[in-house]
């Protein structure tokens, strides 16, 4: 489902990167805002509030924001040139490299929440960084595999996109309603688990506290694990499947012989009868 | 030479966000250090919410005292013929909200929105997890300026 790029991306894949990426994203978006008071999945409000302070002259604030964005969009960077250079020499694994960076910053902050974190306002500032650096690599490796079809970390844009596709199902009657249909359920899915994904986090950060970052490490692990294991399986199976059709193919070309064998014995027998 | 490039374009984006993180402007947890004297105290719709829409307990009355907060982040609020309070104090967020954690087991901890923090005033709103701004808003004048006059 990480994989596959371009024309390979299916509906089902795009469905299954969608669930399991956008509720990783819900749930550590809401195990930062009740850990930090800071949302880590998207930009929006950060852009406007960071107006806000620069209005207000709060340069430490202003200075925080704009790190803070610049850390969102230098995490996109840092994905498509992890998949642009890497995907030059070894193509499989350049889409699960921005994955397993991202994987390695949630055990971290689950870590240093659990042994070190003692609630100091540097030590936010710090964890809320990282976490939007890593929201911004797992948002832009996403994009980039689905051609812009699923975007996990944030849902203006996505509202915007279901309302006009319920919209065109609902009015229009001379397009073709199956691709749209198709996007709505797409769309639906997003919203539905990064809403999923914040009650979980939600729930595990108010009881578990910074173990709600293993939830989202866990998540994120099981996905790189099973699209691993489908590679293997496919390889597996396309090894057993030319196997089976290379004895196919000589059993038929056996049965062939066999029968001109038959019908030439058969021919050499009626000649022996006329004789 | 494109790897180059690219090499030039990572550095250029380090050089840029050290730059950012080194940058000016005063951290406020070193401008919150000091003493606090409460010169207003405002109770917004407070009296207009119903008893089962809100524990008015959780708010708690905070008038004419003044708040000490050390670096060591531990605070002392001295009221007026009671008692001081102590406890530790933390920040969170980008620096707008202020905890107030208060010794003792049955304390109930405090969190504030903070509106205003400067070298002169500081203004807080009570944070209760609602949608709801202004319910108490709390107004303080440093007791000694961080730069002494001329």
């Amino acid at each position: 489902m990480i994989r596959q790029t371009g024309k390979k991306r299916t509906f089902k894949t795009n469905i299954q990167v969608a669930s399991t990426l956008s509720m990783t994203a819900g749930i550590v978006n809401v195990a930062s805002l009740i850990a930090f008071y800071v949302l880590t999945t998207n930009v929006t409000g950060h852009m406007a509030i960071f107006s806000e302070e620069i209005v207000k002259g709060h340069w430490h604030q202003v200075q925080i924001l704009f790190l803070w964005i610049f850390l969102f969009f230098f995490g996109a960077f840092t994905s498509t040139w992890i998949v642009n250079v890497v995907g030059a020499t070894n193509p499989r694994r350049a889409n699960t490299l921005p994955l397993i960076l991202e994987l390695i910053i949630f055990i971290g902050i689950g870590f240093y929440g659990l042994f070190f974190y003692e609630g100091h306002l540097r030590e936010t500032e710090m964890l809320s960084s990282i976490l939007l650096f890593a929201m911004g690599l797992q948002n832009a490796l996403v994009t980039t595999i689905s051609n812009a079809v699923v975007r996990t970390t944030h849902l203006t844009g996505l509202f915007t996109d279901l309302g006009i596709g319920v919209a065109m199902l609902i009015t229009s009657k001379s397009v073709d309603k199956a691709p749209i249909k198709k996007k709505v359920i797409l769309l639906s899915t997003i919203a539905f688990f990064y809403f999923l994904g914040g009650i979980i986090g939600g729930i595990l950060y108010l009881n578990f506290e910074f173990y709600a970052f293993f939830a989202a490490a866990a998540i994120l692990l099981i996905s790189l694990y099973w699209d691993h294991s489908r590679i293997a399986f496919y390889r597996a199976n396309k090894n057993t499947r030319m196997i089976f059709r290379n004895r196919q193919k000589r059993q038929s070309a056996l049965n062939r012989n066999l029968d001109e064998n038959e019908a030439l014995a058969e021919k050499e027998r009626l000649r022996n009868i006329n004789k | 030479m494109q790897m180059m490039l690219q090499g030039r374009i990572v550095s250029t984006f380090l050089m840029f966000s050290l730059v950012i993180l080194s940058g000016c402007g005063d951290h406020p947890e070193q401008t919150i250090v000091g003493e606090w004297v409460e010169i207003k105290a405002v109770y917004e719709n407070y009296t207009d919410i119903e008893d089962d829409e809100y524990d008015h307990r959780k708010v708690t009355r905070h008038e004419t005292e003044q708040w000490i907060f050390e670096p060591d982040n531990s605070f002392t609020i001295k009221r007026p013929h009671q008692e001081p309070v102590t406890g530790k104090w933390r920040m969170s967020g980008r620096g707008h909200i202020l905890k107030l954690l208060y010794d003792g087991e049955n304390s109930n901890d405090e969190v504030y929105d903070i509106k205003e923090l400067n070298n002169k005033e500081m203004i807080i709103n009570v944070d209760i997890d609602m949608e709801i701004r202004g319910i108490a808003n709390f107004t303080f004048r440093r007791k000694v300026p961080s730069v002494p006059e001329t």
